[in-house]
């Protein structure tokens, strides 16, 4: 038994670690994007940030660059029972994520337009909206393959 | 009935009672499947929900109609609206959001549905 409840808590570290390997955006990162933000500087803020998936496409004449992260919108508290035998609860913070865009002109990759998926899909910029069925297909396409 | 019996199905009947009342809802991680110009059709098949009702609202001379679901946001639900003009999914967003976007005769004619759908209520 006391086998077991070591095998739970390996199992759990082994979960937070994976966990810890895709880095989220954070709101503080985002709030320095402007639109004349440029190419190199945009590339400083979202570093760290894991990239979970990104895509080149072309609209009409014009080529983008689509790299989607996950940002942080908030926390949750889950909590796990183990018991070597006392049982005793362990508080876990995972945070709450939502699918986050970064859409860049190529090929100098000036900075388009950047948000939550449904954010750009209801932009009023019909030059944001109107990209994106291409670019949510890409990314459903992308988390497809193995 | 016997007190453990009561026990338990007490709070099963609270449960199916809350659930009923709360309706039909959407999520948020449904919304990323909408797009603007989705007609009716394709916007109630995406997001896999009839809307609660429909009303329609003429402003500056367009007639939008409005889909009123319910969005639950973990911890309670809120009007939330889908906005077509011609069948033809034109924004969509919780009211203060369509406050807040650049269309005024949108906005406008936010107001006229939701004054009918409060007048309508309390018939």
């Amino acid at each position: 038994m006391r086998l077991l409840n070591w095998a739970l808590l390996v199992c759990i570290s082994i979960l937070l670690t994976a966990c810890a390997q895709s880095v989220p955006l954070q709101r503080t990162q985002i709030d320095s994007l402007n639109k004349d933000t440029k190419s190199s500087e945009v590339d400083r803020i979202l570093a760290g940030a894991t990239v979970v998936a990104q895509s080149e496409f072309v609209d009409g004449e014009k080529a983008f660059l689509a790299r989607h992260y996950r940002l942080v919108t908030g926390s949750r508290q889950e909590m796990t029972m183990v018991c070597t035998p006392n049982c005793f609860p362990i508080f876990i913070t995972v945070p709450v994520t939502a699918e986050y865009v970064v859409i860049q002109r190529m090929p100098l990759k000036d900075l388009h337009a950047w948000g939550t998926l449904e954010e750009l899909s209801k932009d009023a910029d019909p030059a944001v909206s109107s990209l994106m069925p291409t670019v949510k297909q890409r990314y459903v396409e992308s988390k497809k393959k193995p | 009935m016997t007190y453990s019996l009561r026990r338990v199905l007490c709070p099963l009947a609270l449960a199916v009672l809350v659930s009923s009342c709360a309706g039909p809802q959407i999520h948020h991680q449904q919304l990323s499947v909408l797009d603007k110009g989705l007609s009716t059709a394709q916007s109630i098949s995406r997001l896999g929900l009839q809307p609660l009702s429909i009303q329609t609202a003429t402003a500056g001379g367009r007639t939008f109609d409005f889909h009123r679901y319910r969005m639950n946001n973990g911890v309670h639900t809120d009007l939330y609206l889908l906005a077509f003009e011609r069948d033809s999914l034109l924004f969509w967003g919780y009211v203060s959001e369509f406050r807040r976007q650049p269309d005024n005769d949108l906005s406008l004619a936010l107001t006229t549905a939701l004054r009918d759908a409060g007048a309508t209520a309390k018939q």
